[in-house]
């Protein structure tokens, strides 16, 4: 387009320049030709995607050419604003107009809006006549914004340096303005640069800038290598291009972060409200979509008894449930707990050796059957969205050895998964299983004598991932950027020294009189206990610049330190958009963002942090509620693999033959297993970008940080083996009940509306629907009915449509 | 308008461009030196070679030992004085002298070694001077003596002892990095991929899942059963072309949420590259070596036959990695009066036995030269015994085997078996007497990473002093 655009400008430009050079007088035949100027495009903007367009235009003879000198006037300013003109235009013979197009030229700034005045010069030629001006205005366009968070690359792991790449595309996408800053490298910077490639490769260079701790520099996007302007500016919409830092002791990279559209603000305006909902009946594909979001799967009947509930005896018929009388009931139940299902497991199974033990299997099946018939559905999901963003995992040995504590600290989330976020927080701080995995526990303050420091591990994540995340944010959880059109930090790696010495002097409980910090016997249940002792109890200055008085002793700064996050104006919007990614869709507007922050920042009673609050708004906004989302290309989400998994087992009321709720290694099938996340971020992160057409379009699509080569095959295929297992089934081995599907061969329509309401909630394409009917009805004669009910549910569970959570 | 960005087909694909667009640009890091190396191989004109015999080509084995080998049972002190202080220590656990396989060192300091009885194939592929043994490796952050272990004042590996944490210790190269991130194998991929003229299909293949060891930044892991290619599995029964040509159908349709085009483009490319290895693979082994039929063997039987396929991936660097479990011997490790059978036994026979055919199937291939198979394993165990079996340790004996082995020898130095002495921390939980990291450099030195480049590997090789301790020629 762009290219295209400036070929018709320079078109004009020549016709002009050489019939000015060629002019020849023309002689007025009869009546003089009357010549007038328009604007036949009287409004571009910056982005210069429409230029503007003035046609001047002569009547009478055209049988000769018609030079026709133009004045250039108005507030724009040419080749600043616009590019500029040739203050002349010819008409060729037999023609009667012609036009010159206005460019606006993009920057960076913000202008009001400027004026391009083109009149007619009087001449002997022609006489001028009306309109003899015409004014194309050129509107002001914010540059776009693109921000890299830049992290340690897989070289520097030792690395704790960290920074923030921000780039400003003019509105033209002729020329970038961008900003690096970092700090905490591990050793001198000797190179900076911009590079170009997919997440996990090697790149290739475009360009060099400054070693300066804070690098601002201009890119004019010229051709590098093999790629061209129009390559690059794709590459970066498309998240492919980088800002790498490399330092001495990392000469390959130490810092690394690719640039992704941003949404950010210096002044917050409030989004406008969402368009009210029609109060219309409920229909199967909501409740199927309002079930998929709430549960771990939803049933055929479970949306009919949502629908039309079953009549009690002796009562009258009960009216239809509403979205949010379900969560009423929900938020009502207690619950399930997982160590009690690990101990039932156990005593029912005990292993055959000869010091049995309750262990991670013991674990997994009370996740399973927790997610399979657990009654408490919504406050399990909501249970395994936190267990994602309080991240522990068993990867480390300490859970992996003690899998009844980490059933603890799991019933700890579904506890507190509809309490207040201010106690959620202290209790995750307090665990020991948390503890043992992000190191504080057992944090002894700094001894000047060893040399030592206090663990920082606890302090970054507490607020990088718990609370604040790295960026201040409106209230909308996107950035806020200062003055220079740059995020704010929300802190800088003096705040975390400093926090961390908060969170020294925590050690397991004891019941002793004179418990023993170092020595106290292990207990991975109890909070752990304050040792005053081995507390840093020195003055500190927290995020924010809060300050934490001297000799207050452990409790009083763990309660100003975690009061002080849980008020932070990040950490609703903050929390709340990974609740909304993890229930609800990958890229929740602004406004849904906002509506659900309002509410953890002010329940209806005032309330701040109010989960349970928060979990309904998530779920009755117009966002998670509305059909009239669902056709938004890029709305949705990829269900977790695990989520697939329980999905199908629950549809279809799974169960093995010794009634153990037993899956072993799914994360070598699915990828995931509850509590087993590779690293503190998770099996994936909130802000993962998939290069390509998501990346394109600015969407972030964090489930699919899992979904690689191997899984792209394994995910599908443990899927299908679900649906294929039958007649001899193992010992734990689940199988399906199937006969309400067997049922509907029959009738295959039916057959494909049952499948497309439970696993897509409705939303599967005519093309797919007519795929599975066209399948079945080319089965050989011979295909049994059983087998038939198995080719259409693997078809539909494993189609893109039940993939996708919309 | 014709960039690699237009070809929105292949991720993997679009790595192998870039690593092209360097040359065409100043500013190199000795990483991206590397690379051009690679690029400059590629571009050259192909050089005449034999069939089969592929000078350019090398791959690596990983073989891990899940749960932690009692190497204090693999290699055992023969000569009369090594012997009785072993058999005195080790007590229930002790094999019997009679059954011990001698090794003949090619170089002696007079104490004499021998192999555990369950391990013949092996005692003669050392004879050969196709094996060497590697004394006492473990992970260490700084070489450790006996009184700084005590003192603590030389930072340990971060808990020493665990499964969970060694594991990830022995593969990752980095025992004092708290968070993982990369294991040496995939950085090892990440530095030397650029020998590969096609990434299609990864240089890094585990037969046995996910794992730390090849976790790299642009290099990814490949999962390959030991059957072959994981394949969907919708293609059998008599309705199987029916679904598979439904299914594909389903991935194909256009104009769809963005979602479900990314999710139908990933899955397309993932069968498409499955179905490429299946094909190159082809129905039979090119060797007709017979493998034992044990996880392990049939995990490295499909390794010779990928080795075999690398000329039509084009890759010129590959590496494996193969896993066998069971080795947590906490009890029944041995047969009470008959310690030179039981569980350990059974395994160090599975491992002698397929470690065997593994190298007869390298030598119909013409490729023992350029395969390097090397043990690794959480831990040793206390050379005290709980009754009837080990419990955790820390240093631990260790196996190479390949042709570019200098075999015949036993690399590195015996711990001192006396508890208390100096290289005990309790119970004989050996202090590491030559580290993780020296032991890995040596194999990436052979692999093709020059010294300069070794940091990236293996960042803390500069805390040792030896990065390479010469097994490999």
């Amino acid at each position: 387009m762009p290219r295209v655009r400036s070929c018709l400008n320079f078109i004009c430009l020549f016709l002009g320049l050489s019939t000015v050079r060629g002019q020849v007088p023309v002689v007025a035949s009869g009546q003089k030709t009357v010549v007038t100027v328009t604007a036949t495009i009287a409004v571009t903007d910056e982005t210069a995607n429409v230029p503007g367009q003035i046609m001047v235009t002569r009547d009478g003879d055209l049988s000769a050419p018609l030079v026709v000198p133009l004045t250039v006037k108005g507030s724009a300013k040419p080749g600043v604003d616009y590019q500029a003109i040739v203050p002349s235009l010819t008409l060729p013979p037999q023609t009667a107009t012609a036009t010159i197009a206005i460019t606006a030229l993009g920057d960076f700034e913000k202008e009001p809006a400027r004026r391009v005045v083109v009149g007619l010069q009087a001449s002997h030629d022609y006489a001028t006549g009306t309109p003899a001006e015409a004014t194309v205005t050129i509107n002001d366009v914010m540059p776009q914004l693109f921000i890299g968070q830049l992290r340690p690359t897989a070289e520097a792991p030792e690395s704790t340096a960290y920074g923030t790449a921000t780039l400003l595309l003019a509105p033209d996408r002729s020329r970038a303005k961008i900003t690096v800053q970092h700090a905490n490298l591990t050793s001198p910077l000797v190179s900076a640069h911009l590079k170009l490639s997919s997440p996990g490769a090697e790149g290739s260079y475009l360009v060099n800038f400054s070693r300066d701790q804070r690098a601002t520099f201009e890119w004019g996007l010229q051709p590098s290598g093999q790629f061209t302007t129009a390559a690059l500016q794709q590459a970066l919409e498309r998240g492919r291009i980088y800002a790498a830092l490399d330092t001495k002791n990392h000469p390959t990279g130490e810092l690394t972060g690719y640039f992704i559209r941003a949404s950010g603000s210096e002044k917050f305006k409030t989004p406008p409200a969402p368009p009210k909902r029609p109060n219309e009946p409920l229909t199967e594909r909501e409740v199927s979509r309002f079930l998929t979001q709430t549960t771990f799967g939803p049933t055929r009947n479970e949306i009919a008894e949502f629908l039309h509930p079953t009549p009690r005896p002796n009562e009258k018929p009960p009216r239809p449930q509403t979205f949010d009388g379900w969560l009423n009931e929900q938020m009502s139940l207690g619950a399930s707990s997982q160590v009690e299902t690990m101990r039932t497991d156990f005593r029912a199974f005990p292993p055959k050796n000869s010091r049995p033990r309750i262990n991670n299997s013991n674990r997994q099946v009370a996740w399973w059957q927790t997610a399979l018939i657990g009654p408490d559905q919504l406050r399990q999901r909501v249970a395994f969205a936190l267990s994602e963003i309080f991240v522990v995992s068993d990867v480390n040995d300490v859970l992996a050895n003690n899998a009844e504590a980490a059933g603890a600290y799991y019933d700890l989330l579904a506890r507190d998964a509809f309490g207040n976020y201010r106690q959620l927080l202290e209790d995750v701080t307090r665990s020991p299983i948390m503890g043992a995995y992000l190191s504080h526990l057992k944090n002894a303050k700094a001894d000047p004598k060893h040399g030592t420091s206090a663990d920082e591990n606890y302090a970054r994540e507490v607020m990088q991932l718990f609370t604040i995340g790295l960026n201040e944010l409106q209230p909308d959880g996107t950035l806020r950027l200062g003055p220079d059109g740059l995020p704010i930090p929300t802190y800088d790696q003096d705040t975390v020294v400093e926090t961390a010495k908060v969170f020294t002097g925590l050690g397991f409980y004891s019941p002793e009189p004179k418990p023993n910090f170092g020595g106290a016997r292990a207990n991975y249940f109890e909070p752990m206990m304050l040792y005053p002792e081995q507390h840093d109890d020195t003055a500190k200055v927290i995020v924010g610049g809060v300050k934490i008085p001297a000799k207050q002793g452990p409790a009083a700064d763990l309660r100003q330190m975690l009061d002080t996050l849980f008020n932070h104006p990040n950490t609703g919007p903050f929390i709340c958009r990974q609740l909304i990614q993890r229930l609800v869709t990958s890229n929740p507007s602004p406004g849904y963002v906002y509506r659900v922050a309002q509410v953890f920042a002010k329940n209806g009673h005032g309330e701040r942090g109010d989960l349970g609050a928060v979990i309904r708004a998530i779920l009755l906004d117009y966002e998670a509620r509305s059909p009239d989302v669902l056709g938004n290309f890029g709305y949705g989400k990829m269900k977790e693999p695990i989520l697939q998994a329980t999905a199908l087992l629950r549809a279809f009321d799974a169960t093995s033959a010794n009634g153990r709720y037993y899956l072993s290694n799914t994360e070598g099938s699915l990828g995931q297993a509850a509590l087993h996340s590779p690293t503190v971020f998770n099996f994936f992160e909130p802000d993962y970008v998939l290069p390509g057409p998501l990346a394109a379009a600015g969407l972030h699509a964090p489930e699919y940080q899992l979904f690689t080569d191997t899984t792209a095959i394994t995910i599908p295929n443990q899927l299908r083996n679900f649906i294929n297992t039958g007649a001899k089934p193992g010992e734990n081995v689940f199988v399906l009940k199937l006969d309400p599907l067997i049922a509907l061969v029959p009738t295959p329509d039916a057959l494909v509306d049952y499948l497309n309401l439970v696993f897509c909630s409705g939303g599967l394409s005519a093309k797919s629907r007519a795929v599975v009917l066209d399948t079945l009805a080319h089965l050989p004669p011979a295909t049994t009915p059983l087998e038939r009910a198995r080719a259409a549910l693997e078809l539909i569970v494993t189609s893109p449509e039940a993939a996708i959570q919309r | 308008m014709s960039s690699p960005l237009q070809s929105e087909l292949s991720r993997r694909k679009f790595i192998g461009s870039c690593c092209a667009a360097v040359g065409a640009t100043g500013l190199l890091s000795t990483l991206a030196q590397l690379r051009l190396i690679g690029a400059a191989v590629e571009s050259g004109p192909a050089p005449a070679v034999l069939p089969g015999v592929r000078p350019d080509y090398k791959a690596l084995v990983c073989l891990f030992l899940a749960g932690g080998n009692d190497a204090n049972n693999l290699i055992i002190p023969y000569d009369p004085a090594g012997y009785a202080t072993y058999a005195q220590g080790r007590g229930a656990l002790a094999l019997p002298r009679e059954n011990l396989l001698a090794l003949t060192r090619r170089q002696s300091d007079g104490r004499d070694f021998a192999l555990h009885p369950a391990m013949p194939e092996l005692r003669d592929l050392f004879a050969q001077g196709r094996l060497a043994a590697l004394a006492n490796v473990g992970t260490l952050v700084v070489p450790t003596t006996r009184a700084q272990f005590q003192a603590k004042s030389v930072p340990l590996p971060n808990a020493l002892f665990s499964h969970n944490d060694q594991q990830v210790q022995w593969q990752s190269s980095l025992p004092d990095s708290k968070l993982f991130s990369t294991g040496w194998g995939g950085r090892l991929a990440d530095l030397t991929t650029a020998f590969n003229e096609n990434n299609t299909i990864s240089m890094s293949i585990s037969l046995a899942g996910q794992n730390s060891f090849q976790v790299g930044k642009a290099v990814t892991q490949y999962a390959v059963s030991p059957n072959g290619a994981v394949q969907p599995n919708d293609t059998g029964g008599h309705i199987g072309a029916l679904r598979v040509k439904a299914r594909r159908e389903l991935l194909n349709s256009d104009d769809r949420n963005l979602f479900e085009t990314a999710f139908a483009g990933l899955t397309n490319d993932a069968v498409s590259d499955s179905a490429l290895l299946a094909s190159v693979l082809g129905k039979d082994a090119p060797f007709k070596t017979e493998f034992p039929n044990s996880t392990l063997g049939r995990q490295l039987r499909m390794i010779a036959r990928l080795a075999a396929s690398a000329p039509s991936l084009g890759l010129r660097r590959q590496i494996f990695f193969a896993r066998i479990g069971g080795w947590d011997l906490h009890d029944h490790q041995v047969v009470a009066g008959a310690t030179a059978t039981g569980a350990h036994a059974k395994l160090l026979a599975d491992v002698s036995q397929s470690l065997a055919a593994f190298a007869k199937a390298t030598d119909e291939l013409a490729l023992a030269d350029q395969i390097t198979t090397f043990t690794a394993s959480d831990f040793g165990r206390t050379w005290t015994t709980n009754g009837d079996g080990s419990d955790h340790g820390w240093g631990s004996h260790h196996l190479v085997m390949g042709g570019a082995v200098k075999g015949g020898d036993i690399y590195g130095r015996m711990p001192d078996f006396a508890l208390n002495g100096p290289d005990d921390t309790g119970r004989g939980r050996w202090i590491p007497t030559t580290s993780v990291d020296e032991y890995n450099a040596t194999l990436a030195t052979w692999f093709g990473v020059k010294d300069t480049d070794l940091p990236v590997v293996l960042p803390n090789i500069g805390r040792f002093a030896k990065p390479n301790l010469g097994f490999l020629g």
